[in-house]
């Protein structure tokens, strides 16, 4: 609150006190009293009301000043009334009254939502660990009464636990809990674990895989970069080409990061489609076309990757092929490393 | 051929008795534990290889257990779980497993495991060879023996030929044998595979071994 702020909201105040001292000036003039002494009366007067408005304005000052400091600062700004006192005026104790209580109100539905939202996620989770009992058990009696119908069975398993994991990322990518654990990893093992544990689906599709240049080590969750992974390659074995398919794997080292590209030469991505794949539910005009999309894969990739803090990013040209990096930032790991 | 001894700790009847199977067709012998009352002592009464041990049971968390038994003897523990972050992993390898492995797994990675534990907990290590047919191929060293005469395979070659000769009678496709290479991190492709396949023919040639392998016509191979 600026003075010509404070003047222009109180002007009838001014008004009416400079009214007062012109009619009082009259009155005093009239009753002949000495031009000086008059003088004198009204200056004491303009003294004592500037006085009291001073007075005033400071004190307002002080709390509003301090409000929008706060509130500036403040990330959340529904928390804003535990951060100010309360003021010594009376309409200042009414507001902030009300203030505080909004904020409280706030706070509680703010709260329950995210009480509803972990409960929830935690029921999922249990959840999807219940019921990857029973596919254990389903996808055992399939291979140990090998047939042609439970080979089929074992496929539908397969993709049964496809979608589990799907869910059980999504439930973890979407909490505010940070439940990832980093550690020193090396990109050949979990590329190498990746590829043997998915070499069913690559040998079925006949992918050719070429790894170069994969010595490095980098810091983060090894569970969810093996999740991220098999995204990343089932796209590939989805949107494969149809004459020698090949998915190559490759680091790139910049000054800060290590950049793990993965290269398909599969149908790509058109130039309309590329800025949304990522985004959620997005199937785009091939992901109808060729294998049933659920639009989850990339959305995972980039939003468990930003949890990560890496950087996740897609080129792609149509009919050529699709690159996909994933940065792995060194700085603050190495920094991490030296702490330890 | 008696290959050891399993425990399975599994409360979900399915699996237990799926999992038992599987590991008896395999050859091991497979004990199935179901008094989870007194399950640490009956862990360590039954004098077994190996325990393969669920988390989620009644009566005593599958934590405990393991930590319990790894009090008193060193038999290795693989955790079965389906549990799956890196906090029940390292969880499970602090109270002294010695693998994790998250459900529902791949039963081909679960026997490999097993395997792999069950060889590095022996100490007296049996001579790796398999005998066929008068030909000797020796695992540690890489080399086969036919009639007096030796030649050296490679990995993959090795690899190929040990298969071949487990499946002795059945043919094995040619997906088979590339996810059995894949296993030991050798991504080969279609074209590897039939080139690893026509050296290794070469090579037993060199020994004598001719016209042992058969292509079978879309397939696979057999000895």
């Amino acid at each position: 609150m600026t003075v010509a702020e404070y003047i222009r909201d109180y002007k009838m105040n001014f008004i009416f006190h400079i009214l007062f001292l012109m009619i009082l000036t009259a009155i005093l003039t009239t009753m002949r009293l000495d031009p000086f002494a008059v003088i004198y009366i009204v200056l004491i007067g303009v003294l004592l009301a500037m006085a009291a408005a001073v007075y005033d304005y400071l004190r307002k000052r002080t709390f509003y000043q301090n409000m929008k400091a706060c509130f500036r600062e403040l990330d959340q700004k529904y928390l804003i009334s535990e951060m100010i006192e309360a003021p010594d005026f009376a309409e200042g104790k009414m507001f902030y009254h009300y203030l505080e209580d909004i904020c409280k109100d706030a706070n509680d539905e703010i709260l329950s939502y995210k009480e509803q939202s972990s409960e929830y996620r935690e029921y999922i989770e249990m959840w999807i660990h219940e019921v990857k009992t029973p596919v254990a058990a389903m996808k055992l009696m399939a291979e140990n009464h090998p047939d042609e119908k439970t080979k089929q069975m074992m496929e539908e398993l397969e993709k049964v636990e496809y979608y589990l994991d799907q869910a059980l990322y999504y439930a973890r990518s979407s909490g505010v809990e940070k439940d990832y654990m980093v550690k020193e990893l090396q990109i050949r093992e979990i590329v190498e674990k990746v590829l043997r544990s998915n070499a069913r689906l690559l040998i079925k599709s006949k992918m050719k895989i070429e790894m170069d240049d994969l010595e490095k080590t980098i810091y983060s969750d090894e569970k969810w970069i093996e999740f991220i992974l098999k995204q990343i390659m089932i796209n590939a074995v989805k949107y494969r080409s149809d004459k020698n398919p090949r998915l190559r794997f490759q680091t790139r080292e910049l000054q800060d990061s290590v950049i793990l590209e993965i290269e398909d030469n599969g149908i790509g991505i058109s130039a309309k489609d590329l800025p949304k794949v990522m985004e959620k539910g997005y199937t785009g005009t091939t992901g109808r076309k060729y294998a049933k999309s659920t639009g989850m894969g990339l959305y995972l990739c980039r939003s468990l990757s930003e949890k990560l803090g890496l950087n996740f990013y897609i080129d792609s040209k149509e009919g050529a092929g699709t690159k996909v990096c994933i940065g792995f930032p060194r700085n603050s790991m190495t920094f991490l490393k030296k702490e330890e | 051929m008696e290959k050891g001894k399993i425990l399975v700790v599994e409360d979900h009847k399915p699996i237990r008795d799926e999992l038992c199977d599987f590991l008896s067709r395999y050859g091991y012998e497979a004990k199935p534990l179901t008094d989870y009352e007194t399950i640490i002592e009956d862990c360590i009464n039954e004098q077994a290889d190996l325990i393969l041990l669920d988390i989620n049971l009644p009566v005593l968390d599958g934590y405990y257990i393991c930590r319990e038994i790894r009090k008193q003897s060193e038999i290795p523990i693989i955790v079965v779980t389906s549990r799956d972050s890196e906090m029940d992993e390292l969880m499970s390898m602090n109270l002294g497993a010695d693998d994790f492995i998250t459900k529902p797994y791949n039963t081909q990675i679960l026997m490999a495991r097993i395997a792999s534990i069950l060889r590095r907990s022996r100490k007296t290590e049996k001579q790796n060879t398999m005998v066929y047919n008068g030909l000797k191929v020796c695992l540690n060293d890489s080399t086969a023996h036919y009639k007096g005469k030796t030649t050296e395979l490679t990995k993959n070659e090795l690899r190929i030929l040990y298969t071949l000769i487990k499946n002795q009678g059945t043919i094995v496709s040619r997906d088979q044998l590339m996810e059995m290479l894949w296993q030991s991190n050798e991504f080969v492709d279609d074209n590897t595979l039939t080139v690893n396949v026509n050296r290794l023919r070469k090579r037993m040639e060199t020994i004598g071994w001719k016209n042992q392998i058969q292509t079978k016509r879309g397939q696979g191979y057999m000895v």
